[in-house]
């Protein structure tokens, strides 16, 4: 995790890109292993919050607002989104859109097979109070 | 404009989950996963209770032109599929019909 933000101060897209998929490795090899610990789990839980919500919701929009100087953030979003700018920026938001296109076993961010490991290896029923 | 809901309850939802929906109908979610690709082509929009610039309903609905409300605390609770609703998503605004 902090590899992946000290490339995103550099702005160093390919070690990001490359620090992003490590985590990402690492998580779905904790999660794969049928003799991971609690700790263990934890610590998947703990990437799968990082780059599901807090890297790729807040941190990455944050670091495109502070790269912004001649348009707001919405509008960056649309253009990017469109196709209409191409720059290191637009590379940087494909980065963290790769991320939240992620599925593992036919899950979003394989997240049942976490549940069902968090489940089984914390004996929490669910993370999410109103799932 | 009046809209018919399709509604998932649900925070961690699959393509099966959308079984029974309509072409035109609005989804309804706490937020989308990539398994909403299949009807991106039918819906007349989406409604979200995550309110976020770079969650994944945003993403899509920047990408596929499809309007979006977001932030719509517990809408999933208060709607039903089937439900119909006046929404102006220009206005970002909703209302149960």
């Amino acid at each position: 995790m902090e590899e992946i933000l000290i490339y995103t101060y550099r702005f160093d897209l390919e070690k990001l890109s490359q620090a992003i998929e490590n985590l990402w490795s690492k998580y779905i090899h904790i999660i794969e292993n049928k003799g991971c610990t609690e700790d263990e789990v934890y610590r998947a839980r703990a990437i799968l919050y990082f780059l599901g919500y807090l890297y790729s919701e807040n941190i990455a929009l944050e670091a495109i607002k502070n790269r912004l100087y001649d348009m707001s953030l919405e509008e960056f979003l649309i253009k990017a989104d469109n196709g209409e700018i191409k720059n290191e920026l637009t590379k940087f938001y494909e980065i963290v859109k790769s991320i939240k296109n992620k599925e593992y076993q036919g899950s979003y961010l394989g997240e049942k097979l976490f549940n069902k490991v968090y489940e089984e290896k914390t004996g929490n029923k669910s993370r999410h109070r109103l799932d | 404009m009046k809209k018919r809901v399709f509604v998932i309850k649900k925070r961690l939802w699959k393509d099966e989950d959308l079984v029974g929906f309509e072409t035109g109908d609005t989804l309804v979610v706490k937020n989308t996963t990539p398994d909403v690709q299949i009807i991106l082509s039918r819906t007349s929009g989406i409604i979200t209770e995550i309110n976020n610039l770079l969650c994944h309903a945003a993403i899509i609905s920047r990408e596929n032109n499809i309007p979006l409300i977001m932030g719509q605390a517990k809408v999933t609770s208060q709607l039903e599929t089937g439900d119909f609703i006046e929404v102006d998503f220009d206005k970002k605004i909703w209302k149960k019909f």
